[in-house]
Order: C-alpha cells, then structure tokens, then sequence
C-alpha cells in the first residue's frame, strides 16, 4: 500500500485499535509494533507483520 | 468540475458512422423507439471509461472487444472519444498522463464503481442471493486498502500457525530422542530435568564417580571420565575408532526408509481423493450453516435464503463434510510424514558430515566415498520433499526409492561397520576402556540432547504465543471491517429509505436495512417493512413496481455515496430504467432525480415518446431545463446507424442542397425531414396508421394518412399549405425512387422536379416547426381545428374562426392537457407546473 490510507480505511483501523486495547490477551508492546508498522505503512506486508510479532515475542514477551 | 461536452462515436455497438453526441456540459434526455441505439451510446461511454460493457462483458461467450465494434466496421476499429468542457480529450485507449488532474480524478474514479443502470440491472441489487449481493455491493466500498491489510493479517497468521504445527514436531521429536537415551517411557510430555538427573546418576554410580545435582552440572561430569581414560595411557587411536564406530552405528536407524515407500503410498491415495473432489468445500460455512438448520430448526437456508428440506440438507452437509475431513486428514498426514522426513534427513546430513571428518582422520579406512554418496541421496530426496505436498510428483519419489536400491546401502553399512569392530579387537586395550567410553558418550548425548529440548520448548512456546495472537488480532481485523461497514450500511439504507419514500410516499413500506452477514464471505442481506411486518425480505410483499423503485433508490444512494467520496466524478447514467414503473411514481422519481441529482452530469434514455414530453415538463418544473439538453433520435439502420440531427440542422442542410445539389441527393435530405416531420406529427395530431413491428413507419404508411386528416380536420392550416401539400402528394415517392432505393424511374427525375421537392419539404417544415417554442405544432383545444405552437408564434385557426392564441397559464394547461391525460397527474399538480414553467421562461 504505497499511500496514506483512506478514510474509510483509517475509520476501519481506529475501530481495530480499540478493539486491540480492549483486549486483555494482546500485550500493549505488540500494540505498539502495530502501530509503528501502520506508521510506516507496511501494514499490508504480511512478511512485515511476521517480523513485527517475532520482534515482539523476542523483546517483550514479558508483557 | 469537469462535465462531457461531446461524446464522440465511431463503429461502436449499433453506431456505424461518425455521429457526435453534444451535450455541452450539460445533462442529456436521449429519446429513440426501441432499437435505435440509445443503448449503443450508453455502451460506448462505459467501455470508454472503464475498458468494459456490463451487457458483454462476464457472460458466457461475449465480450466487449469482440462484439462491441460495429459489424458494419471493417477497418479502422471503433472510436471512441469524450471531449471534456476544459477541452481536454480523452479516447479510447489513451493515456491519462498529459490529461489535468480533475479529469484524471473523474477518470480513476470511473473505474471504481458503477454509474450505470440497465432496465436488466434495476431488481439485480434486490433479487439476488446475500453472497451475489455483496459481490455487487463491494465495488461500491472502498475496502481494497483494508482488504490487503487484512489479507496481509490472515497470511501472516497461516505463517505463524505453520511454524508452531512445524516447532511441536521438531519437539517430540527431540523428547523421542531423550527419552530412548535415557531408557524411559515415551510421553507427551518433555523429559524433566530429575529424570534426567536421575538416570545419569545411575551410570555415574556404576563406575564410582560423583552424582550431579542439575542438569548443567553434566559439562563438569565429563573431564572426570576423560580424567578416568587418560589414567589408562595413549588410548587415542582406540578412541578414534572407536568413536567412527559409533557414528556409524548412530546411522544405521536411518538405513530403514520404509517411511518413503509409506509417503509414496500416502501421496498416491491423496491425489487420487483429491480427483473425486472436484468441488472446493468451504468448511466454516457447512459447519455454521449445519449448527443454524439444526438449532433454529429453518426452512430456508441461512446463506442463500432458498427454501431447503433440513433433513435432506442437514444429510447433505454432513456428507460433504466427512469428506472434507477425510480429504484434510490425508493432506495433513502426508505433510507429517514430509516435514518429519525433513527434519530427519537434515539431521543426518549432518551426522554424514562429522562422520565423513572423522573417517578422513582415522587411517586404514577408507568410507568417505560411501559417506559422500550417501550424502547426495539425502540431498536429492531432499530437494523432492522440499515442495509442498499437492506438488510432489509420484515419477520423482519412485526413481528415489529406486537409487535406494541400487546404491545398497545398508549391506555396504554394514560391512564397514564390522570391519571397523574387527580392526578395534585387535588393537590391545584394557578392559575399562569400553565402559568408560561408553559413559562418556552417553554424557555427551545427555548434555546435548537436554539443551535440544529446552531449547525446542522455548521454541514451541514461542510459536505458539505467536500463532495464538496472531489469531486473535486477525479475529479483531475481520469483525472491525464487518462494523465499519454496517455502519456504512446504516447510512446508505438511511439514505435508500429516504429516496424510496419519496418516490412512494403515504405508503406504509421502507424501512429499509442493509446487514453484513456475519459467518463465511462477504454477503449483504436485505430487509424492509410492510405495513406491520417489520424486517421482511421484500420480495416477499413489494409489488413489481416497488421492487423496481427500491432497486433504483439503492443504486442512487450507493451512488451519492461514491459521489462524497470522489466528488470530480458526477456522471450518472439511467438507461431506460422507467419503463416498468407506473406514470406516478416515474413522475416522482424524476423528481427526485432532478431535483436531489441536479449537479450531476445525467444521461437518462426512453423509449417512450409520451415520457420523453413528460420529462421536458418535469425539467420545467424542476427549474432544471437549463442544465438539460433533450435529443431524439429518429431512427436507425445497419448502414447509417442512429440519426439523431435535429430537424432544423436538417433544414438547413436541404436548404444548401436545393442551391448545388444532385437530385438524388435532394430528394434523400428532403425525404429525412419529411419522415421527421410526419414521426412528429404522427404523435401530436395523432394519426392512425396500421401498426407495424418495432413501430417503424415510413413515408409511405404516414403521409397519405396525414394528408387526409390535414385536408379534414385542419382546414386553416391546409388553406395556408395546400400548394405545399399537393405538389409533396405528387412528389414525396421521389424519395423513395432517388434517395432510399434507387430505380430506373429514377433515370427520368430532373434537378428541377428534385428541388420541387425540396422546398415543398422545407415549406411544410417552416409551417410546421416553431423556432421560438423548438417543438411542432399540435392541435388546440379551442377552437376545434386550430393548430398552434405551444405559444402562439404558429398558429392556424380553421377557416372561418378567429385564431385563439394562448393566453394565460389554463390556455396554455388545455393546449397540452391532452397528452398528459395517462400520467394519473391531478390538475392541480399539472398547473402547478405551468406556472413554474411560465415564471422560469419569463
């Protein structure tokens, strides 16, 4: 996704955020990794998105 | 904004020739009888802008680059072009690059949503299963950024859940291991650090060395037995070999490969299932639906709304998916087999390896040819496991199994092996050597074998924290979209209930509701009130023409929603949608439509000439007309295509013929005009002709009856156009003898007769055509006989009578009553318009 992401997109994402923090079992670390990957646009990269929950599990798995 | 100026066609559809279709940035009400080939523009628009035609393209057999050129086009291929009101020109096939950016806007725009309705596609959004709904619906949101974030979610998750599946099995795998070292019972269970220490203590205790307390105690074991051996002197020749031997004999468990010939066999009958299933069965979908029959004990099916018999279905389902499962175990079973011969494999390349070093160390034997063949099995067989399992080729398992059997393998194991036990009995050692080296292999496993297990449990552990989050985030992922857009939903049914009451107002209907459905792919259903019924699938009650008003209403909803979001592109298209609905709410709707959709650029098409004056008066009344250009075309043939030259630019072509023109060619411009003076006149007089198909009449079926009726009914006007009406009664056959089907008679016609012609048609079109008012004069209601433009400009009151020109509003509602007398309009209405209608042009 080469662009920013429309509004209908980010209305989409915003809901999946809040989801995510309401959500007891997703560590606020993995939260942020979201976010930092949605920030640099490479949220549609599922290879990124791997990376992103290996960097997670390895650095703050403590959460 | 940018708006079309011309539609420019050639060799496209039903158009055969050149024809441009104006609409100087303005809407666009395009009358024609049927087959005439209004569609053919509407064809042509939306191949230009979005490379397709809905009527062609998806079905069986056709395709828009096939049948949409003109058959009647050999060379050249069509053309296609809109000139836009900034100028800028876009043609078919061309590049948006030099294009301003508004237009390219509109263009890009274009091809993400439909802004054509068909007659054919009016009931498509209603009668349509939820899952073809939502196929439908979805070019409509804009969900293709969400839908790759998603997509990217989902594999990611399918990644993460392979690793875990892939980590669980190095796992047991490396607990078989210790287990068998250890010489305990296999469970599911990992190996615990006090029945290691347990059965390590035991051996130390055989040979009277210090017991360990922790499993990272054994590093600190070994130099004690290293300790034990040195005691006994140079022993190293004997631990080498004796060391080699080991290797060996740590191979030989992998010398058994009934595995492969048990995968080939697995392989085999998975392909063979796999043919018997030629459908692809969507599990998650059976199993819902089967939980929802049987739970809610329903009649029609919860996917697809059909009526189903539960048992036959429930029967059905269950069979399908016992397939499933078995088709899936199978599939699961042969990767098992796969990923677990790899990891096996793998490791035995490896113990090939430290084997091969050690040989090449131990002087006398010489194994390492055998060792680096074997080496290159493993990795052929490799390279055939590495594909997945629907890839694997039967051809390429049996040549492996069959270099299995001619390498010999475990016979040539074998004998080195015993070769090298022969060459250690003879080499003189003490008796505590055996023992000793035995322990101190053991302690190596131990430690090795420990760290590979915990190290696989941290592993697993971690893959599978893995795949279980990155579940539920794709879990949150899915059911956010399905949300965001029911709410996108809400809105648009808000927006649907409103146009739909509208158009059919003190009706006890609407209430309109657009549900995402929440299992399986992506389905739309749709409900609505009816009278006390709430939430019904309206086909259930709606009539035809409500049913017809609702599919309309959504798509103009859904249209104004793509509108907010790419406001450049303002093009809607209504190809002869209204013909199924009845004259009042076809009257409200265009209310609607002008009213609510004034600033869109609109090309509404008819075949029905009483609608087609209608909609000029709903314009009217709508203070609209400005903003709409109304066109007709007056027929069409496989040569020419669709005329659509207005009467006056006709005019004035004949009028330049006359001057310098041949005679065919005269009689031919002139017997166009005739032909569109008596199409017009036919309607307003009217005139009574034998019906023909596809209401197709020519000269010959109409002048002889407007002629007559002429001479009879409307003597003022037959006074003023008698000599024109006798000299056309004597030469109108010329234009079928010199312009439309040319005969020997035709030899015979001079300039002079040919121009006779001419002008007489130019003459009756001058007596019958207001330039003021631009329509034909139609009879009034008072006094009887008299003909008139709608104004008075022309006006031909019968012999003998004072002309009665209209002078205010009720005169000018009785002179055009007549024509609106089917549309079920009260007068009042009717009069409302007028006066709007006078205010606006005053």
């Amino acid at each position: 996704m080469p662009q920013a992401m429309g509004e209908f997109t980010e209305k989409i994402y915003e809901r999946f955020l809040e989801k995510l923090r309401g959500d007891e079992e997703i560590p606020p670390s993995l939260i942020a990794e979201i976010e930092r990957l949605k920030g640099n646009n490479e949220l549609a990269s599922s290879a990124t998105i791997s990376r992103g929950y290996e960097n997670w599990e390895g650095s703050h798995a403590e959460d | 904004m940018p708006r079309i100026k011309k539609l420019h066609v050639y060799g496209y559809r039903g158009i055969t020739k050149e024809v441009n279709l104006p609409l100087e940035g303005k809407s666009l009400i395009l009358f024609g009888e049927s087959g005439t080939g209004k569609s053919s523009f509407v064809d042509a628009i939306e191949k230009l802008l979005t490379g397709k035609v809905s009527s062609l393209d998806g079905y069986l057999g056709l395709s828009s680059t096939r049948h949409g050129p003109s058959i009647r086009v050999l060379n050249g291929g069509p053309k296609i072009e809109v000139t836009f009101d900034d100028g800028s020109v876009f043609s078919l096939g061309g590049s948006l690059e030099s294009l301003p950016t508004p237009i390219i806007n509109y263009l890009v725009a274009a091809k993400q949503t439909f802004f054509i309705l068909r007659r054919a596609q009016i009931l498509q959004l209603i009668d349509k299963e939820p899952r073809e709904r939502g196929d439908l619906l979805e070019p409509f949101l804009p969900l293709s950024d969400w839908n790759e974030i998603e997509d990217a979610f989902k594999q990611s998750k399918e990644e993460s859940d392979l690793k875990a599946q892939e980590s669980k099995q190095k796992l047991e795998s490396v607990v078989k291991e210790v287990s068998g070292l250890l010489e305990l019972p296999l469970l599911p269970v990992t190996v615990t650090e006090d029945a290691l220490i347990e059965s390590i203590n035991r051996r130390l205790s055989q040979d009277s060395l210090p017991t360990i307390n922790a499993a990272q105690e054994i590093q600190g074991a070994l130099p004690q037995v290293e300790q034990e051996l040195a005691s006994l002197g140079d022993i190293s020749a004997h631990i080498a070999l004796h060391t080699l031997s080991e290797q060996i004999e740590a191979i030989t468990p992998n010398l058994q490969i009934d595995w492969l010939a048990a995968f080939l066999e697995k392989i085999r009958e998975l392909q063979r299932q796999e043919q018997m299933q030629a459908r692809l069965f969507f599990e998650e979908v059976l199993q819902k639906g089967l939980e929802w029959i049987e739970q809610a004990k329903l009649d029609n099916c919860p996917l697809c709304e059909q009526p189903i018999d539960r048992l036959v279905t429930t029967e059905h389902i269950q069979r399908r998916l016992h397939e499933m499962e078995i088709l899936i175990t199978a599939r699961h079973d042969a990767d098992t087999i796969r990923r677990g011969a790899i990891s096996n494999l793998e490791d035995l390349h490896q113990k090939l390896s430290a084997t091969r070093e050690k040989a090449s160390s131990v002087g006398g034997i010489d194994i390492t040819n055998l060792i680096a063949e074997f080496q290159t099995w493993v990795q052929k067989t490799l390279a055939v496991l590495s594909l997945q399992v629907s890839d694997i080729k039967t051809q390429e398992l049996e040549e492996t199994l069959d270099s299995w059997s001619s390498y010999n393998f475990p016979t040539r194991f074998a004998e080195t092996h015993h070769q090298l036990k022969e060459i250690l009995s003879k080499i003189p050692a003490p008796d505590t050597i055996r023992p000793l080296l035995e322990l101190k292999t053991f302690l190596s496993d131990a430690q090795r074998l420990w760290q590979e297990q915990e190290s696989s449990k941290a592993h697993c552990g971690r893959a599978q924290r893995i795949s279980q989050i990155a579940a539920r985030i794709l879990e949150h992922a899915e059911q956010s979209r399905k949300e965001e857009v029911q709410i996108l939903f809400n809105q648009i049914a808000a927006d649907v209930d409103e146009l739909y009451i509208r158009v059919n107002p003190d009706e006890s209907h609407g209430g309109t509701q657009m549900e995402v459905r929440d299992v399986g792919a992506f389905g739309v259903i749709l409900r609505g009130k009816f009278y006390e019924q709430e939430r019904e699938d309206q086909r259930a009650y709606y009539s035809e023409a409500h049913l017809d008003t609702l599919g309309l209403c959504i798509f103009l909803a859904l249209r104004r929603w793509h509108r907010n979001q790419y406001p450049e592109f303002n093009l809607l298209i209504l190809d002869d949608v209204l013909t199924s609905v009845d004259a009042e709410h076809r009257v409200r709707f265009t209310e609607v439509l002008m009213n609510e959709f004034k600033d869109y650029q609109i090309l509404l098409t008819t075949h029905d000439r009483i609608w087609f004056e209608h909609l000029r008066d709903i314009q009217v009344s709508c203070v609209v007309s400005q903003q709409f250009i109304n066109r007709v075309i007056h027929g069409w043939n496989i040569d020419e295509g669709p005329d659509i030259r207005e009467p006056q630019e006709e005019r004035e072509r004949l009028e330049q013929l006359i001057e310098e023109g041949e005679p065919s060619q005269i009689a031919s411009e002139a017997g166009r005009l005739l032909e569109h003076i008596l199409q017009e006149m036919r309607y307003n007089i009217p005139l009574a002709v034998q019906a023909r198909r596809g209401e197709r009449y020519g000269i010959g079926d109409l002048w002889p009856t407007y002629h007559s009726k002429i001479k009879r009914d409307y003597s003022g006007f037959y006074d003023k156009a008698q000599s024109t009406l006798e000299t056309l009664d004597v030469r109108w056959e010329l234009r079928s003898w010199l312009g439309a089907h040319f005969n020997d008679w035709a030899k015979g016609v001079t300039s002079k007769e040919a121009q006779e012609f001419g002008r007489a048609v130019a003459n009756l079109f001058d007596l019958s055509f207001c330039m003021e008012c631009r329509r034909f004069i139609q009879p009034s209601t008072t006094p009887e006989g008299q003909l008139a433009c709608r104004r008075g400009h022309l006006i031909y009151p019968p012999s003998g009578k004072e002309a009665r020109p209209p002078k205010d509003l009720e005169d000018i509602l009785k002179t055009t009553l007549g024509a609106l007398s089917d549309t079920r309009l009260t007068s009042d209405q009717y009069l409302e318009w007028k006066r709007t209608e006078i205010g606006d042009e005053n």
